[in-house]
């Protein structure tokens, strides 16, 4: 018995809508067996929906978070985050028979399943942000209830509710996680609503398990960009360390002693940093603890510099490296 | 009235609608002055107003010395003001908006523009409404920001999160 494909269409234009019934036609004669309805809410084997129209895009919306097919139409670039396949409004008749032909044969191959097989199970949430996941840019991780989208690339975190990313948290070092690879375009994508900041989640993450972290053990360490750590102010201590390794490698002992920051919070940051991809390790031995000393600013706001740092507290540039640090004072 | 030594100029750049003004008025001491006018034909929702000239305050650190905070105009049709109100700078805050589809091409139009003004102006990256862009890539950023040949922090922030717009000026001053 063939399965008859349910095709539903939201928000086309009339053109659209002439071409999409003349090429299931089409489809139909090569013996596909589709019908086509007006959307309803309910499931379907694909939906056809002009996202540049409200009520497409709601419906789209809808059915891509349930996972399912959509095949839309726009005249917008970059709008391809939600469907599986994006159409100009004017493509070509032979372009639209063979979307359809592509997207029902996935669907008749049930490839609705969220993302590949899991790639890797067993694993922490701090190490597998640095697993290797094929050529695939994103790692849909998940724990228990707990799922979450970690865009690599871009440095960000998704989930569809708050409760997965505290989830996420809390079970930073559990090896419960596996996760799987996926496309930057994949139409599940839309189910990830909350986009946070990945390296603001990790230091944070880490900060909150700092005491169970092991102590890494090379000699230096570095930071190839500034983490993104704007959302961070209750941690003042971060953005000095931060600075510091991104001008220059440094050992956990000479970040201790120029900032003030202890081992445990500065081998936790380490740690994100490392699990973030940002994170340089050398293992040559420390130079001269004087050599990444600051130096007196005389640039010509070098005055104002010295209150404007104290006056938003970072005036720990001032601390003597043998004597240790002098805390801000108040303002 | 006591001698002011130094003059330490703090500029907000960015395109329309990042949150310059926003970020101003959170970090401020006094309220600021801000030229705003109702948006006639406003591109971005919900945003009622824009700068027309630039906004001014001033955080006040001792009896002797005042910060002073300017927004510049992000109107391209203003950018004759930016090298006047920019002049003599200790640096730059740039904020961009995370939700634009322009976001690289404005991210390297205010480094352009502020490079022109002074090559070596210290500056940081802000960049707003990260909730609302979900396919925002920091990672594209920052490609775009060392490709203009800059070192700089980036960091997403809510400018009307006074904690983290302070945030923003401490990773400006550990540049200077």
């Amino acid at each position: 018995v063939l399965d008859t494909k349910r095709i539903a269409e939201a928000g086309l234009q009339a053109h659209t809508a002439s071409a999409l019934k003349v090429a299931l036609q089409q489809l139909v004669e090569g013996g596909t067996q589709a019908s086509l309805v007006a959307w309803n809410g309910t499931q379907c084997d694909l939906l056809v929906a002009d996202i540049d129209d409200g009520y497409g895009a709601r419906a789209a919306a809808v059915c891509a978070r349930r996972r399912g097919k959509v095949l839309a139409f726009s005249r917008a670039s970059g709008s391809i985050g939600l469907a599986a396949m994006t159409l100009s409004p004017d493509a070509a008749a032979d372009m639209l028979i063979r979307a359809l032909h592509a997207l029902l044969d996935r669907s008749a191959q049930s490839d609705r399943a969220p993302v590949a097989a899991a790639a890797y199970t067993g694993i922490s949430l701090l190490e597998l942000c640095r697993a290797d996941s094929g050529d695939k840019p994103n790692l849909i991780a998940r724990s228990g209830s707990y799922t979450v989208l970690i865009r690599r690339n871009a440095s960000r975190i998704l989930a569809a509710t708050h409760r997965d990313l505290l989830g996420a948290k809390s079970r930073l070092l559990d090896a419960t996680w596996s996760i799987a690879g996926t496309g930057e375009f994949s139409p599940e994508l839309a189910a990830f609503d909350m986009s946070f900041s990945l390296d603001t989640f990790l230091i944070g993450a880490c900060i909150g398990v700092e005491n169970k972290l092991p102590q890494l053990t090379a000699a230096r360490y570095r930071l190839s960009t500034w983490p993104d750590i704007g959302r961070l102010s209750d941690y003042p201590g971060i953005l000095p360390l931060c600075a510091k390794m991104v001008r220059g490698a440094c050992s956990a002992k000479e970040l201790s002693l120029q900032t003030g920051a202890s081992i445990v919070r500065i081998n936790a940051l380490l740690w994100a940093a490392r699990a973030a991809g940002i994170l340089q390790a050398e293992q040559l031995s420390p130079v001269a603890l004087t050599e990444s000393v600051a130096v007196p600013n005389r640039s010509l706001f070098a005055k104002a510099l010295v209150k404007l740092k104290q006056r938003f507290g970072l005036n720990y540039e001032r601390i003597d490296p043998l004597r240790g640090p002098i805390h801000a004072l108040p303002r | 009235m006591p001698f002011q030594d130094e003059l330490i100029k703090i500029l907000f750049a960015g395109p329309v609608g990042a949150g310059k003004t926003t970020a101003i008025r959170a970090l401020s001491d006094v309220e600021p002055i801000s030229t705003e006018v109702s948006m006639s034909e406003s591109a971005i929702e919900n945003k009622l107003t824009t700068t027309v000239a630039f906004d001014y305050s001033t955080i006040r650190l001792d009896a002797d010395t005042t910060v002073h905070l300017y927004g510049l105009p992000g109107q391209n049709r203003l950018d004759f003001m930016r090298p006047i109100v920019a002049d003599g700078a200790m640096g730059a805050v740039i904020l961009l908006d995370a939700s634009s589809p322009s976001l690289q091409e404005d991210c390297t139009y205010w480094i352009s523009s502020l490079q022109s003004i002074n090559e070596d102006m210290p500056l940081a990256f802000g960049v707003s409404k990260t909730d609302i862009g979900s396919g925002f890539s920091l990672g594209e950023l920052r490609e775009t920001v060392r490709k203009a040949g800059i070192e700089a922090p980036i960091m997403t922030i809510d400018p009307r999160d006074a904690k983290q717009s302070e945030q923003l000026i401490r990773a400006l001053l550990v540049t200077c």
